[in-house]
Protein backbone atom coordinates (compact mmCIF):
# COMPACT_ATOMS: atom_id res chain seq x y z
CA UNK A 1 0.00 0.00 0.00
CA UNK A 2 1.27 3.64 -0.88
CA UNK A 3 2.33 5.91 1.92
CA UNK A 4 0.06 8.85 0.87
CA UNK A 5 -3.35 6.13 1.29
CA UNK A 6 -2.03 6.01 5.23
CA UNK A 7 -2.91 8.54 8.28
CA UNK A 8 -0.96 9.32 11.05
CA UNK A 9 -1.55 9.52 14.28
CA UNK A 10 0.34 10.47 17.39
CA UNK A 11 -0.88 8.83 20.74
CA UNK A 12 -0.93 11.01 23.71
CA UNK A 13 0.34 9.07 27.87
CA UNK A 14 -3.14 7.69 29.16
CA UNK A 15 -5.10 7.43 25.60
CA UNK A 16 -5.93 4.85 23.37
CA UNK A 17 -6.62 4.50 20.01
CA UNK A 18 -8.27 1.83 17.53
CA UNK A 19 -9.17 2.11 13.47
CA UNK A 20 -9.48 -0.23 10.77
CA UNK A 21 -8.02 2.82 8.18
CA UNK A 22 -4.28 1.94 7.70
CA UNK A 23 -2.52 4.60 10.30
CA UNK A 24 0.99 4.72 11.66
CA UNK A 25 0.32 5.26 15.29
CA UNK A 26 3.51 6.90 17.14
CA UNK A 27 3.92 7.44 20.59
CA UNK A 28 6.89 8.22 23.27
CA UNK A 29 7.75 5.53 25.82
CA UNK A 30 9.87 5.44 28.56
CA UNK A 31 8.89 3.59 32.02
CA UNK A 32 5.39 3.86 30.02
CA UNK A 33 4.13 0.86 28.69
CA UNK A 34 2.31 0.87 25.05
CA UNK A 35 0.38 -2.50 23.65
CA UNK A 36 0.21 -2.82 19.84
CA UNK A 37 -3.09 -4.84 19.14
CA UNK A 38 -3.12 -6.79 15.83
CA UNK A 39 -6.24 -8.48 14.20
CA UNK A 40 -3.77 -10.75 11.31
CA UNK A 41 -7.62 -11.64 9.99
CA UNK A 42 -8.83 -8.54 9.76
CA UNK A 43 -5.49 -6.59 9.17
CA UNK A 44 -5.74 -3.54 11.27
CA UNK A 45 -4.94 -2.42 14.66
CA UNK A 46 -5.42 -0.34 18.16
CA UNK A 47 -2.74 0.64 20.62
CA UNK A 48 -2.66 2.19 24.02
CA UNK A 49 -0.18 3.93 26.28
CA UNK A 50 -0.52 3.91 30.20
CA UNK A 51 1.48 5.39 32.57
CA UNK A 52 1.33 2.73 35.62
CA UNK A 53 0.15 -0.45 36.03
CA UNK A 54 -3.21 -0.72 38.39
CA UNK A 55 -6.21 1.63 38.81
CA UNK A 56 -6.36 1.70 42.34
CA UNK A 57 -9.56 3.09 42.71
CA UNK A 58 -8.45 6.88 42.84
CA UNK A 59 -8.63 9.43 40.34
CA UNK A 60 -10.29 8.73 37.01
CA UNK A 61 -10.44 4.96 36.09
CA UNK A 62 -9.12 6.40 32.86
CA UNK A 63 -6.28 4.29 30.46
CA UNK A 64 -4.01 5.80 32.69
CA UNK A 65 -3.71 2.39 34.30
CA UNK A 66 -2.58 -0.53 32.65
CA UNK A 67 -5.52 -3.09 33.62
CA UNK A 68 -8.12 -0.69 32.69
CA UNK A 69 -5.73 0.29 29.50
CA UNK A 70 -5.78 -3.08 28.17
CA UNK A 71 -9.21 -4.25 28.67
CA UNK A 72 -10.56 -1.38 26.69
CA UNK A 73 -8.24 -1.76 23.67
CA UNK A 74 -9.63 -5.39 23.72
CA UNK A 75 -12.92 -4.44 24.23
CA UNK A 76 -12.87 -1.81 21.38
CA UNK A 77 -11.09 -4.34 18.88
CA UNK A 78 -14.18 -7.10 19.79
CA UNK A 79 -16.39 -4.71 19.00
CA UNK A 80 -14.56 -4.30 15.90
CA UNK A 81 -15.36 -7.49 15.20
CA UNK A 82 -12.33 -9.18 16.01
CA UNK A 83 -12.03 -12.32 17.47
CA UNK A 84 -9.45 -13.53 20.35
CA UNK A 85 -8.02 -15.93 17.86
CA UNK A 86 -6.89 -13.36 15.49
CA UNK A 87 -5.31 -11.02 18.00
CA UNK A 88 -1.78 -10.60 18.73
CA UNK A 89 0.33 -8.07 20.87
CA UNK A 90 3.83 -6.27 21.01
CA UNK A 91 4.64 -4.69 24.20
CA UNK A 92 7.04 -1.87 24.46
CA UNK A 93 8.34 0.58 26.99
CA UNK A 94 8.46 0.00 30.43
CA UNK A 95 12.22 1.48 31.16
CA UNK A 96 14.23 2.53 34.25
CA UNK A 97 14.39 5.75 33.00
CA UNK A 98 13.21 8.24 36.07
CA UNK A 99 15.82 8.70 38.70
CA UNK A 100 14.18 10.11 41.16
CA UNK A 101 12.19 8.39 44.24
CA UNK A 102 10.24 7.06 41.94
CA UNK A 103 12.63 4.27 40.59
CA UNK A 104 12.25 2.85 43.67
CA UNK A 105 8.63 1.62 42.79
CA UNK A 106 10.25 -0.16 39.79
CA UNK A 107 7.40 1.23 37.82
CA UNK A 108 8.75 0.59 34.31
CA UNK A 109 8.64 -3.45 35.66
CA UNK A 110 5.54 -3.43 37.09
CA UNK A 111 4.13 -1.79 33.97
CA UNK A 112 5.64 -4.66 31.86
CA UNK A 113 4.44 -7.54 33.79
CA UNK A 114 0.85 -6.78 34.31
CA UNK A 115 1.04 -6.12 30.46
CA UNK A 116 2.04 -10.07 30.07
CA UNK A 117 -0.56 -11.22 33.15
CA UNK A 118 -3.59 -10.02 31.62
CA UNK A 119 -2.57 -10.46 27.74
CA UNK A 120 -1.00 -13.98 28.36
CA UNK A 121 -2.62 -15.26 31.55
CA UNK A 122 -6.42 -13.75 31.30
CA UNK A 123 -6.88 -13.02 28.23
CA UNK A 124 -4.51 -16.00 26.46
CA UNK A 125 -3.76 -13.42 24.06
CA UNK A 126 -0.36 -14.36 22.58
CA UNK A 127 2.53 -11.71 23.00
CA UNK A 128 4.35 -12.17 19.28
CA UNK A 129 7.11 -9.85 19.96
CA UNK A 130 8.61 -7.08 22.28
CA UNK A 131 10.83 -4.70 23.60
CA UNK A 132 11.09 -3.93 27.25
CA UNK A 133 12.91 -2.43 30.06
CA UNK A 134 16.77 -1.88 30.04
CA UNK A 135 17.14 1.98 31.06
CA UNK A 136 16.71 3.76 27.60
CA UNK A 137 13.71 5.05 26.16
CA UNK A 138 11.76 4.37 23.22
CA UNK A 139 9.76 6.10 19.82
CA UNK A 140 7.95 3.88 17.90
CA UNK A 141 5.93 3.45 15.31
CA UNK A 142 3.10 1.26 14.50
CA UNK A 143 1.71 0.37 10.89
CA UNK A 144 -1.71 -0.97 11.80
CA UNK A 145 -1.98 -2.27 8.06
CA UNK A 146 1.05 -4.54 8.64
CA UNK A 147 1.26 -5.22 11.91
CA UNK A 148 5.05 -4.62 12.11
CA UNK A 149 6.25 -1.91 14.84
CA UNK A 150 9.56 -0.07 14.15
CA UNK A 151 11.54 1.39 17.51
CA UNK A 152 14.23 3.43 17.96
CA UNK A 153 15.88 4.35 21.66
CA UNK A 154 16.05 7.48 22.47
CA UNK A 155 18.98 9.51 23.41
CA UNK A 156 17.69 11.19 26.40
CA UNK A 157 15.11 9.97 28.99
CA UNK A 158 11.23 10.50 28.70
CA UNK A 159 8.10 9.05 30.41
CA UNK B 1 -26.03 -38.97 35.22
CA UNK B 2 -24.89 -41.43 32.25
CA UNK B 3 -24.26 -44.73 32.82
CA UNK B 4 -20.68 -45.01 33.60
CA UNK B 5 -21.52 -43.31 36.24
CA UNK B 6 -23.83 -45.57 37.49
CA UNK B 7 -21.15 -48.26 37.09
CA UNK B 8 -18.29 -46.89 39.55
CA UNK B 9 -17.79 -47.72 42.93
CA UNK B 10 -19.38 -46.23 46.51
CA UNK B 11 -15.86 -44.66 47.02
CA UNK B 12 -15.18 -43.53 43.56
CA UNK B 13 -18.89 -41.93 43.80
CA UNK B 14 -17.81 -40.22 47.67
CA UNK B 15 -15.00 -38.82 45.43
CA UNK B 16 -16.70 -37.50 43.07
CA UNK B 17 -19.12 -35.91 45.46
CA UNK B 18 -16.49 -34.19 47.40
CA UNK B 19 -15.01 -33.07 44.22
CA UNK B 20 -17.85 -31.48 43.55
CA UNK B 21 -18.96 -30.09 46.37
CA UNK B 22 -15.17 -28.48 46.57
CA UNK B 23 -16.32 -27.15 43.41
CA UNK B 24 -19.27 -25.65 44.39
CA UNK B 25 -17.75 -23.83 46.90
CA UNK B 26 -14.87 -22.25 44.92
CA UNK B 27 -18.17 -20.86 42.51
CA UNK B 28 -19.85 -19.75 45.39
CA UNK B 29 -17.44 -18.07 46.69
CA UNK B 30 -16.86 -16.67 43.33
CA UNK B 31 -19.85 -15.48 42.84
CA UNK B 32 -20.16 -14.18 46.25
CA UNK B 33 -17.11 -11.90 45.05
CA UNK B 34 -18.38 -11.11 42.07
CA UNK B 35 -21.89 -10.11 44.15
CA UNK B 36 -19.90 -7.70 46.17
CA UNK B 37 -18.14 -6.22 42.99
CA UNK B 38 -21.84 -5.47 41.63
CA UNK B 39 -23.06 -4.05 44.97
CA UNK B 40 -20.08 -1.45 44.67
CA UNK B 41 -20.71 -0.66 40.70
CA UNK B 42 -24.55 -0.27 41.94
CA UNK B 43 -23.29 2.12 45.24
CA UNK B 44 -21.07 4.42 42.35
CA UNK B 45 -24.13 4.60 40.06
CA UNK B 46 -26.46 5.97 42.78
CA UNK B 47 -24.14 8.02 43.48
CA UNK B 48 -23.24 9.35 40.28
CA UNK B 49 -26.92 9.79 39.49
CA UNK B 50 -27.65 11.92 42.76
CA UNK B 51 -24.69 13.74 41.42
CA UNK B 52 -26.45 14.49 38.20
CA UNK B 53 -29.43 15.78 39.92
CA UNK B 54 -27.90 17.76 42.26
CA UNK B 55 -25.85 19.45 39.70
CA UNK B 56 -27.20 19.84 36.38
CA UNK B 57 -30.89 19.72 37.22
CA UNK B 58 -31.17 21.91 39.79
CA UNK B 59 -29.60 25.07 37.97
CA UNK B 60 -32.03 24.06 35.34
CA UNK B 61 -34.91 24.35 37.10
CA UNK B 62 -33.61 27.51 38.34
CA UNK B 63 -33.11 29.33 34.68
CA UNK B 64 -36.57 27.70 34.08
CA UNK B 65 -38.11 29.95 36.98
CA UNK B 66 -36.27 33.17 36.21
CA UNK B 67 -36.79 32.96 32.67
CA UNK B 68 -40.51 32.94 33.65
CA UNK B 69 -40.26 35.75 36.41
CA UNK B 70 -38.77 37.76 33.31
CA UNK B 71 -41.61 36.96 30.68
CA UNK B 72 -44.54 38.26 33.13
CA UNK B 73 -42.17 41.28 34.16
CA UNK B 74 -44.05 44.41 33.54
CA UNK B 75 -42.50 46.93 31.51
CA UNK B 76 -41.51 49.66 34.35
CA UNK B 77 -39.50 46.58 35.81
CA UNK B 78 -36.28 47.00 33.86
CA UNK B 79 -33.80 46.74 37.19
CA UNK B 80 -35.53 43.82 38.23
CA UNK B 81 -35.16 42.34 34.68
CA UNK B 82 -31.41 42.83 34.72
CA UNK B 83 -31.24 41.09 38.01
CA UNK B 84 -32.93 38.54 36.76
CA UNK B 85 -30.97 38.07 33.88
CA UNK B 86 -28.00 38.31 35.53
CA UNK B 87 -28.53 35.39 38.05
CA UNK B 88 -29.76 33.11 35.14
CA UNK B 89 -26.07 34.25 33.84
CA UNK B 90 -24.77 32.71 36.89
CA UNK B 91 -26.63 29.69 36.81
CA UNK B 92 -25.86 29.29 32.92
CA UNK B 93 -22.27 29.61 33.97
CA UNK B 94 -22.22 27.04 36.63
CA UNK B 95 -24.06 24.35 34.66
CA UNK B 96 -21.52 25.29 31.97
CA UNK B 97 -18.56 24.83 34.17
CA UNK B 98 -20.08 21.19 35.63
CA UNK B 99 -20.52 19.72 31.88
CA UNK B 100 -17.21 20.75 30.90
CA UNK B 101 -15.82 18.38 33.90
CA UNK B 102 -18.01 15.92 33.31
CA UNK B 103 -17.42 15.33 29.46
CA UNK B 104 -13.39 16.25 30.13
CA UNK B 105 -13.91 12.98 33.06
CA UNK B 106 -15.78 11.03 30.57
CA UNK B 107 -13.11 11.45 27.82
CA UNK B 108 -10.39 11.03 30.16
CA UNK B 109 -11.82 7.54 31.08
CA UNK B 110 -12.30 6.28 27.73
CA UNK B 111 -8.63 7.42 26.68
CA UNK B 112 -9.57 9.84 23.73
CA UNK B 113 -8.01 12.76 24.63
CA UNK B 114 -6.03 14.33 22.19
CA UNK B 115 -4.08 17.51 23.43
CA UNK B 116 -4.44 20.42 20.90
CA UNK B 117 -1.00 22.54 21.29
CA UNK B 118 -1.09 26.25 20.16
CA UNK B 119 0.02 29.35 21.71
CA UNK B 120 -1.78 30.62 24.54
CA UNK B 121 -2.18 34.10 25.87
CA UNK B 122 -1.53 34.05 29.31
CA UNK B 123 -3.15 37.16 30.68
CA UNK B 124 -6.43 36.72 28.28
CA UNK B 125 -6.74 32.91 29.66
CA UNK B 126 -6.69 33.91 33.40
CA UNK B 127 -8.76 37.22 32.54
CA UNK B 128 -11.26 34.73 30.91
CA UNK B 129 -10.93 32.21 33.85
CA UNK B 130 -11.71 34.76 36.40
CA UNK B 131 -14.77 36.38 34.47
CA UNK B 132 -16.02 33.14 34.10
CA UNK B 133 -16.04 32.59 38.25
CA UNK B 134 -17.37 36.41 38.72
CA UNK B 135 -20.45 35.02 40.15
CA UNK B 136 -19.09 32.45 42.43
CA UNK B 137 -16.73 35.08 43.97
CA UNK B 138 -19.30 37.63 44.13
CA UNK B 139 -21.50 35.40 45.87
CA UNK B 140 -18.74 34.27 48.69
CA UNK B 141 -17.02 37.97 48.37
CA UNK B 142 -13.93 36.72 47.49
CA UNK B 143 -11.07 38.51 46.48
CA UNK B 144 -8.81 36.74 43.39
CA UNK B 145 -5.94 38.42 42.06
CA UNK B 146 -3.14 36.94 40.06
CA UNK B 147 0.35 38.40 39.07
CA UNK B 148 2.20 36.91 36.02
CA UNK B 149 5.84 35.98 37.23
CA UNK B 150 8.38 37.61 35.70
CA UNK B 151 5.97 39.91 34.51
CA UNK B 152 6.57 39.71 30.64
CA UNK B 153 5.16 36.31 31.38
CA UNK B 154 2.95 36.18 28.00
CA UNK B 155 2.95 33.09 26.06
CA UNK B 156 2.86 29.68 26.80
CA UNK B 157 2.57 26.53 24.55
CA UNK B 158 0.36 24.60 25.12
CA UNK B 159 -3.63 23.03 25.22
CA UNK B 160 -5.50 26.39 25.97
CA UNK B 161 -9.13 24.42 26.60
CA UNK B 162 -7.34 21.86 28.94
CA UNK B 163 -4.97 24.67 30.67
CA UNK B 164 -8.51 26.61 31.49
CA UNK B 165 -10.20 23.70 32.95
CA UNK B 166 -7.44 23.12 35.24
CA UNK B 167 -7.12 26.97 36.56
CA UNK B 168 -10.91 27.36 36.47
CA UNK B 169 -11.22 23.99 38.44
CA UNK B 170 -8.26 25.27 41.00
CA UNK B 171 -9.95 28.52 41.50
CA UNK B 172 -12.86 27.78 41.82
CA UNK B 173 -12.28 24.83 44.44
CA UNK B 174 -10.24 27.69 46.43
CA UNK B 175 -13.17 29.46 46.40
CA UNK B 176 -15.21 26.75 47.55
CA UNK B 177 -13.54 25.60 50.53
CA UNK B 178 -12.84 29.55 51.68
CA UNK B 179 -14.86 31.50 53.90
CA UNK B 180 -16.64 34.60 53.01
CA UNK B 181 -14.39 37.61 52.33
CA UNK B 182 -10.83 35.67 52.12
CA UNK B 183 -8.65 36.02 49.19
CA UNK B 184 -7.33 33.77 46.67
CA UNK B 185 -4.20 34.57 45.13
CA UNK B 186 -2.83 33.36 41.73
CA UNK B 187 1.11 33.05 40.58
CA UNK B 188 1.53 32.06 36.95
CA UNK B 189 4.88 32.26 35.81
CA UNK B 190 7.20 30.16 32.98
CA UNK B 191 11.25 29.37 33.22
CA UNK B 192 12.74 27.24 30.57
CA UNK B 193 10.05 26.02 28.87
CA UNK B 194 7.88 25.24 31.92
CA UNK B 195 4.72 26.55 33.11
CA UNK B 196 4.66 26.81 36.67
CA UNK B 197 0.95 27.55 38.45
CA UNK B 198 0.31 28.49 42.09
CA UNK B 199 -3.09 28.79 43.50
CA UNK B 200 -2.85 29.58 46.90
CA UNK B 201 -6.18 29.95 49.09
CA UNK B 202 -6.98 30.97 53.08
CA UNK B 203 -9.26 28.22 53.27
CA UNK B 204 -10.02 25.81 55.14
CA UNK B 205 -7.05 23.49 54.45
CA UNK B 206 -6.80 19.78 54.62
CA UNK B 207 -4.67 16.98 56.58
CA UNK B 208 -2.44 14.38 55.36
CA UNK B 209 -5.15 11.70 54.58
CA UNK B 210 -7.94 14.36 53.78
CA UNK B 211 -4.83 15.42 50.94
CA UNK B 212 -4.57 11.94 50.05
CA UNK B 213 -8.13 11.48 48.73
CA UNK B 214 -8.57 14.63 47.17
CA UNK B 215 -8.09 13.14 43.56
CA UNK B 216 -10.32 10.50 43.41
CA UNK B 217 -13.59 11.05 41.43
CA UNK B 218 -16.58 11.92 43.44
CA UNK B 219 -14.74 12.60 46.38
CA UNK B 220 -15.66 15.82 48.30
CA UNK B 221 -14.19 17.21 51.53
CA UNK B 222 -16.79 16.83 54.84
CA UNK B 223 -16.51 19.80 56.27
CA UNK B 224 -18.80 22.46 57.93
CA UNK B 225 -18.92 24.45 54.99
CA UNK B 226 -19.42 21.36 52.74
CA UNK B 227 -23.18 21.41 52.99
CA UNK B 228 -22.89 25.26 51.15
CA UNK B 229 -20.63 23.98 48.16
CA UNK B 230 -22.29 22.96 44.97
CA UNK B 231 -19.86 20.37 42.79
CA UNK B 232 -19.98 16.81 41.87
CA UNK B 233 -16.86 15.96 43.48
CA UNK B 234 -15.43 15.47 39.85
CA UNK B 235 -13.05 18.98 40.01
CA UNK B 236 -9.77 17.32 41.30
CA UNK B 237 -9.86 14.13 39.55
CA UNK B 238 -10.32 15.87 36.12
CA UNK B 239 -7.63 18.01 37.12
CA UNK B 240 -5.00 15.67 37.72
CA UNK B 241 -6.03 13.47 34.64
CA UNK B 242 -5.39 16.79 32.43
CA UNK B 243 -2.34 17.01 33.74
CA UNK B 244 -0.85 14.02 33.44
CA UNK B 245 -1.96 14.34 29.80
CA UNK B 246 -0.20 17.28 29.40
CA UNK B 247 3.27 15.70 30.70
CA UNK B 248 2.87 17.23 33.23
CA UNK B 249 2.67 17.60 38.02
CA UNK B 250 0.51 18.21 40.53
CA UNK B 251 1.44 18.79 44.24
CA UNK B 252 -0.84 20.33 47.30
CA UNK B 253 0.52 21.66 50.48
CA UNK B 254 -1.68 22.18 52.99
CA UNK B 255 -2.34 22.64 56.81
CA UNK B 256 -5.53 22.33 58.83
CA UNK B 257 -6.83 25.94 59.41
CA UNK B 258 -3.90 27.70 57.10
CA UNK B 259 -5.00 27.33 53.48
CA UNK B 260 -4.10 25.49 50.67
CA UNK B 261 -1.40 25.90 47.72
CA UNK B 262 -2.21 24.23 44.68
CA UNK B 263 1.13 23.84 42.13
CA UNK B 264 0.92 22.41 38.69
CA UNK B 265 4.39 22.52 36.50
CA UNK B 266 3.36 21.85 32.96
CA UNK B 267 6.46 21.27 29.97
CA UNK B 268 5.45 23.56 26.65
CA UNK B 269 3.65 20.90 24.63
CA UNK B 270 4.94 20.30 21.37
CA UNK B 271 2.45 20.23 18.11
CA UNK B 272 1.70 16.90 17.29
CA UNK B 273 3.65 17.03 13.42
CA UNK B 274 6.85 17.31 15.29
CA UNK B 275 6.38 13.71 16.67
CA UNK B 276 6.76 12.66 12.52
CA UNK B 277 9.83 14.09 11.23
CA UNK B 278 12.01 12.46 8.86
CA UNK B 279 14.17 11.25 11.68
CA UNK B 280 14.60 7.84 9.70
CA UNK B 281 12.12 5.78 11.14
CA UNK B 282 11.01 4.97 7.77
CA UNK B 283 14.04 4.88 6.17
CA UNK B 284 16.77 2.62 5.92
CA UNK B 285 18.22 3.65 9.36
CA UNK B 286 20.78 1.26 11.42
CA UNK B 287 19.78 2.43 14.80
CA UNK B 288 15.87 1.04 13.20
CA UNK B 289 14.64 -2.05 14.97
CA UNK B 290 11.50 -3.71 13.27
CA UNK B 291 9.62 -5.89 15.21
Amino acid sequence: MNQEEYSKYYLYPGSLFVDKNPHYITTLLGSCVAVCLYDTRQQYGGMNHYLLPMWNGKGLASPKYGNIAIQQLVDRMYRMGSRKQDLIAKVFGGAAVLESQNNVFFIGDRNIRIADVILEQEMQIKIAAASTGGNQGRKIVFDTLTGEVRQKYLGNSKT
Amino acid sequence: MSEQNLKQSPEEKDGIIKHLTEENKRLEKQLEELNEKLLDAEAFKSHFISNVTNEIVNPFSSILGLSKSMMTADDNQKDEVCHLAGLIYSEAAFLDFQLNNTFAAAKLEAGEVVVEASRVDLQQLIDDVLESLQPEQDRKQIKVSYELVPENTLYFHTDKEKLKLILVNLISNGIKFSEKGRNIQVRIGSAENLLKVDVEDEGIGMDKQEIGKIFDRFHRVDSRIHSLNPGNGLGLAVVDGLVHVLDGTIDVVSTPGNGSVFTVKLPESVAETDFFDEDGLFSDDQDQELF
